[in-house]
């Protein structure tokens, strides 16, 4: 069991940094998927150009979200697709959980969905007595250990290949193997038998056009097809910021998203899917339904600052980019969404005080905003939000001491003093072990730079 | 057009799928179900129903368009009726005509709206499935083939 809460990321991350066998592979996995985006991106002349009509695209969007929502929904009805609305976590679960026990649903496959995660929709789905099935491999590795994901697209990279095979050998009944070929072909069986028993299929989407009333979908395995085509119902989640305008647009995001997030020109498929069949005797389910998550987000939208939050398109780039991520992982921030998109999100959908750590979980570096496909600016969010978390936080002894330091700082004369003082003092008074603790102080020079420059 | 053909053809075999270029599409087909030496073959023209199709080796469509640049096969549902075919076999035959192959990602989603109404389904395929979900490591056909066959008819 590893279900970690964002109040506690200092401990979280101490217990992190102690797991040599966790860092090994965090250092694999960020380093791998950094070096493969970096070639990604090299190998399009226009990569910035992209990056930037991506955010314009992304803001034309959320600076008039309702109508392109409005549009949206109406051209997915009018192609027979049924449109729920959603404001929370638990009014999305419920309507799914509705769905599912009309139609008698037993079994439900699903495909991997940051959403539903968000709203433990598998909880309430296994509380209203169904059996959920993760089918992405990650996913079902994890569901299967019964831990929340790691990282934004491989939710099992903390997990070694001997943990895996003890965990099929217990859960699923499989000889103990090193091959890696051979665990993944009994999911395959596994998985196969219970998409074959599947009455609903959920599944999460990466982009929803408004012009058309398109879901699109991208995915390297194949499960998402099997979750969006076997069963005789789609349910498909997505936060209300997954609109884009116009069908032409994806090929910017599907040229962004991909070389992000695996460093891959496309990933193996795509599901472009508009409504309902056509004929009854085609493939495909019978019934689609989607439902619109909104759950805090329009409070994200509300503040100029914070509305570029939902312009992220979840490819996990900063993630890998994070000097913190890359030394803590995923579990550490307690929440679905790590790193630091995920230090800026989860403070906002889980309200401030409840992950009042995590906008501090970063030397404000700049790397994440280099490697954002839609140039999301994360520094300028986290030191949003730790703006709004200062006045409430900090010991009276730190507000003190800044005061001080302001008004030394402001003062040639009490500056001069201070850093006489400090020459002589720094050899007989302790220095703050909080403030040493993780940084070396260097000794004060005995000649001031003004020394210096006078005596010249 | 032979340089399309031949970047398609490089794109394919860069995600580790198979493409050969004939004139004769039939004749190959014909060898490659052999050479696999598979008992049973299913068609989109003329699909199993959906829970049958577990149980087949071979699984045999066309495609609507291609695209060079990524080496990817479209499939719209208002010809591809039955895409699992594609999917679900451990092994998938595609054959195309050279003419549908277009340069772009870009061509391809222009073509997919041009003077029509969006098919319900439409999948775009690049290679055989494929996760590197336990340690990174590239395994190929997890939920989907193992083996991705593109034949592209070059008289066509």
């Amino acid at each position: 069991m590893n279900h970690l809460s964002s109040e506690t990321f200092k401990e979280n991350a101490r217990a992190a940094l102690a797991d040599v066998q966790l860092r090994g592979a965090l250092k694999n996995a960020t380093s791998l998927f950094g070096e493969r985006r970096k070639e990604a991106a090299a190998s399009l002349p226009n990569w910035e150009e992209l990056r930037t009509q991506a955010r314009a695209i992304k803001d034309e969007v959320l600076s008039d979200l309702d109508r392109y929502l409005k549009e949206f929904v109406r051209n997915a009805e009018s192609r027979g697709a049924v449109v729920h609305r959603a404001r929370d976590a638990a009014e999305a679960n419920s309507i799914i959980c509705g769905l599912a026990k009309e139609r008698n649903a037993r079994v439900i496959v699903k495909s991997k969905s940051m959403t539903t995660e968000e709203t433990h929709l598998n909880d309430a789905l296994e509380a209203a007595g169904m059996q959920v099935v993760e089918t992405d491999l990650g996913e079902y590795i994890i569901q299967l250990a019964n831990e929340p994901p790691s990282h934004i697209i491989a939710p099992a990279i903390h997990k070694t290949r001997q943990q895996v095979s003890e965990l099929f050998a217990t859960e699923l009944g499989m000889p103990p193997t090193d091959d890696i070929a051979q665990m993944t072909s009994t999911a395959r069986a596994t998985l196969r038998d219970r998409f074959a028993a599947a009455d609903v299929g959920i599944s999460g989407v990466n982009f929803a056009i408004a012009e058309t009333g398109t879901l699109v979908i991208v995915e390297n395995e194949g499960n998402i097809r099997l979750t969006t085509s076997l069963p005789r119902m789609h349910i498909a989640m997505m936060g209300i910021e997954k609109v884009i305008p116009r069908f032409a647009d994806l090929d910017v995001f599907l040229k962004l998203l991909p070389r992000s997030g695996t460093g891959q020109r496309l990933t193996t498929y795509q599901s472009f899917i508009t409504g309902t069949k056509r004929d009854a005797a085609d493939e495909g389910p019978d019934e689609l339904h989607i439902v619109l998550l909104d759950n805090g987000r329009s409070r994200m939208l509300a503040h100029p600052v914070t509305r570029q939050s939902l312009a992220c398109i979840r490819c996990g780039a900063c993630l890998n980019a994070c000097p913190v991520y890359q030394q803590v992982g995923g579990h550490a921030y307690g929440s679905v969404y790590p790193g630091p998109i995920g230090a800026v999100i989860t403070p906002q959908l889980m309200g401030i005080e409840k992950a009042a750590q995590l906008p501090f979980a970063s030397s404000l570096c700049g790397a994440c905003r280099d490697v954002c496909p839609v140039k999301i600016d994360i520094p300028q969010l986290l030191l949003h939000l730790r703006a709004e978390i200062s006045p409430r936080k900090g010991s009276t002894a730190e507000r003190l001491a800044f005061k001080v330091w302001a008004k030394v700082m402001t003062s040639p004369s009490l500056y001069k003093l201070s850093s006489i003082a400090g020459r002589i003092l720094q050899h007989v008074m302790p220095i703050s072990r909080a403030w040493t603790s993780g940084r070396d102080l260097r000794p004060i020079e005995s000649k001031s730079f003004h020394d210096l420059w006078s005596n010249d | 057009m032979t340089n399309r053909i031949d970047r398609f053809k490089e794109s394919v075999e860069s995600v580790a799928g198979h493409c050969i270029v004939t004139t004769d599409a039939t004749d190959v087909l014909k060898q490659i179900l052999a050479d696999l030496n598979v008992q049973r073959v299913a068609s989109s023209d003329n699909p199993p129903n959906a829970h049958d199709i577990f149980n087949f080796d071979v699984g045999i469509s066309s495609a609507q368009a291609a695209i060079a640049e990524t080496g990817t096969l479209v499939l719209d549902s208002a010809c591809e009726r039955h895409r699992l075919v594609s999917l679900v076999p451990p092994v998938h035959i595609a054959i195309i005509n050279a003419s549908t192959i277009v340069e772009t990602l870009s061509d391809a989603l222009t073509l997919l709206q041009k003077d029509k109404e969006i098919s319900p389904a439409i999948t775009f395929i690049t290679g055989p499935s494929r996760t590197a979900d336990i340690e990174l490591t590239l395994t190929i056909g997890v939920h989907g083939p193992q083996e991705l066959y593109v034949i592209v008819d070059s008289s066509k």
